[in-house]
């Protein structure tokens, strides 16, 4: 008895130093982020007056006028938002089947396995910040080689001449071209979770297969009641992770906005109103990723 | 029956013909870029004027390569910072989401479920939104009177890189946390026995175990620090770094010759690709160890 006391009391003094582990983190909270939500909130309600020889800054209240100039004023804020919003809307599903399958094949035995399993993840490290929006930016505009962009130029590519001879409507090249374009955006943003999905199918045991086979299983049958079932807690991983990563994407067009408003023409208020309401979308998009999941789960009971 | 099994031969024989050609054609796509920009970098400046000269260079020549090393500031003040800073940056962060993902797995006290909770939505939040409010914070750092000006100084990242804020850091951290919540504690309760402490235990039992996840977290800390450019704009614009001196090449240049930004990405390119070759065995790996597969 005497001595399940003195063990237990162990642990506890223990647990309480635990906390020195998290330190670092509780005092990144109460610090730095917490308190700068709370004057994101404040900034983009007040104008911002910085008090000379670097003593601090005043606010003055000003109620919600900087919100009205970004939704009602503002001639592009509106309309980037909605376009972020819908890219995501879009590519999130687009860029997990597109990861699946990839991961699918990548988990197959062949020659050069592992020689593609590195080149797959090189976007992941290299296409980000500066190169991506070099990327993005300059080089597209610059080149004709991209393949989007190939398919743009008549005079480089006989794709695009082809279709129009065949005469398929502007509409439907314009499409093609997009997808083109949006084949390399989505290949550069799904390396990370074709990773995660590769290795939560190395993780499905071969002997289910095997038994699903013996059973009369086909292959397509096999995929839909084996393998998805078996990395839906992945997907949302990779779902979750695709939200973030494209919502603090810097190569984005509503990003540089914000940011040109901020540090170039000194709009602060009316950047942090904005900044506002760019995280009201993102809790939009997760809120609705959520239910998304919340419904699956619903139908699966 | 002889006809299934040529009927099955033959579409097996189909599919690998349409695996190796989608694999080929992504690879492709993902490589050309960089066999491209490397290409454009190694022309003379008559190629680059030269309309039959598409892709190949018929003169190579090392002039973009040279004028790039010269405007990045390649082997000057800008080049040593740039490494120094990614270097250590990556270092602190690895260490802070070790010991915080240790800390947040391991142990149970009050308010655990809040910081679990809160992890998640640092991870959700932009760092990019905060910046304002947190330029202000550092522009007025301390308490009362005492105000320090943080600004042009790396300071601020390394403290939002301790504390667990700095880019994509959550995301280390959720990595860090899984592996733990994985990993079995009998060796730590074992260490325990033998009465080692609970600082003891962490360094020589715990970290032991956590290392191909710690160098895969160095790799991306490292990688993403290297070519970040947001928080430069923000809270040291007058710094000059790799990253943020990419982006003005271009300007730097004039009209007259735009293959110095070629060069220019694949020298900053060059020391990501070397690490991550050098750290390919152990993505797989900690991916699969931590909680992300199961």
């Amino acid at each position: 008895m005497k001595m399940k006391k003195r063990k237990k009391s162990a642990i506890t003094r223990r647990n309480r130093m635990g906390i020195i582990f998290v330190l670092p983190f509780i005092i990144g909270l109460f610090v730095f982020f917490i308190p700068a939500l709370f004057n994101l909130f404040r900034f983009s309600m007040s104008d911002i007056q910085v008090l000379s020889g670097g003593r601090g800054y005043s606010l003055d209240f000003v109620g919600l006028s900087y919100y009205r100039k970004a939704l009602m004023e503002d001639p592009k804020f509106n309309r980037m938002l909605l376009e972020l919003l819908g890219t995501v809307l879009v590519q999130t599903p687009i860029i997990l089947i597109f990861s699946l399958l990839i991961a699918s094949i990548l988990n197959q035995e062949f020659h050069g396995r592992t020689l593609a399993r590195v080149i797959f993840f090189i976007p992941v490290i290299v296409s980000t910040g500066a190169i991506a929006y070099v990327q993005n930016n300059w080089v597209s505009i610059m080149t004709v080689s991209d393949l989007g962009n190939a398919l743009a130029d008549s005079s480089s590519s006989g794709v695009y001449a082809l279709l129009e001879r065949i005469d398929v409507g502007q509409g439907l090249i314009q499409v093609i071209v997009e997808a083109a374009n949006g084949l390399n955006r989505i290949i550069r943003s799904s390396g990370m979770q074709i990773y995660v999905l590769l290795a939560a199918l190395q993780e499905i045991p071969s002997s289910i297969y095997e038994a699903a086979k013996v059973e009369g299983c086909s292959a397509w049958e096999c995929f839909w009641k084996i393998t998805i079932p078996s990395v839906v807690p992945q997907i949302i991983i990779c779902a979750v992770y695709t939200l973030i990563s494209i919502f603090t994407a810097t190569d984005t067009e509503i990003y540089e906005y914000i940011v040109n408003q901020e540090f170039v023409n000194n709009q602060l208020s009316f950047a942090a109103a904005m900044n506002v309401l760019y995280l009201m979308g993102v809790g939009v998009c997760l809120l609705v990723g959520g239910g998304i999941i919340k419904l699956g789960n619903l139908h699966k009971d | 029956m002889k006809d299934k099994a040529l009927y099955t031969k033959i579409s097996k024989y189909v599919m690998r013909v349409l695996r190796f050609v989608l694999i080929f054609g992504l690879c492709y796509v993902i490589l050309k870029p960089i066999i491209q920009y490397f290409l454009y970098a190694c022309m003379s400046q008559e190629d680059f004027r030269d309309y039959t000269v598409s892709m190949i260079p018929k003169n190579w020549s090392t002039f973009y390569w040279r004028k790039a090393a010269e405007l990045l500031d390649l082997f000057g003040e800008t080049g040593l910072r740039s490494i120094l800073f990614s270097v250590t940056i990556a270092i602190v962060q690895m260490l802070s989401s070790l010991v915080i993902g240790y800390g947040l797995a391991r142990f149970k006290f009050r308010g655990k479920k809040f910081l679990n909770f809160m992890l998640f939505v640092v991870m959700l939040v932009p760092m990019t939104v905060l910046q304002l409010p947190q330029y202000f914070q550092f522009r007025f750092f301390g308490i009362g009177s005492l105000k320090m000006n943080l600004i042009n100084t790396l300071i601020p990242y390394y403290i939002l890189s301790l504390t667990g804020l700095g880019l994509k850091q959550a995301l280390y951290i959720f990595l860090m946390k899984s592996l733990f919540e994985q990993m079995p504690t009998d060796m730590e309760n074992a260490a325990y026995i033998d009465g080692a402490g609970i600082f003891k235990t962490f360094g020589l039992v715990v970290v032991p175990n956590a290392k191909a996840l710690m160098i895969t977290v160095f790799l991306f800390a490292f990688c993403w620090t290297w070519t970040e450019t947001s928080f430069a704009t923000a809270f040291y614009p007058d710094l000059s770094l790799l990253s943020s001196t990419l982006l003005e090449l271009d300007g730097m240049m004039g009209m007259s010759a735009g293959n110095v930004t070629y060069a220019g990405i694949i020298i900053i390119m060059i020391p990501m690709l070397i690490l991550m070759i050098f750290c390919q065995k152990y993505l797989v790996k900690s991916i699969t160890l931590s909680g992300m597969a199961n």
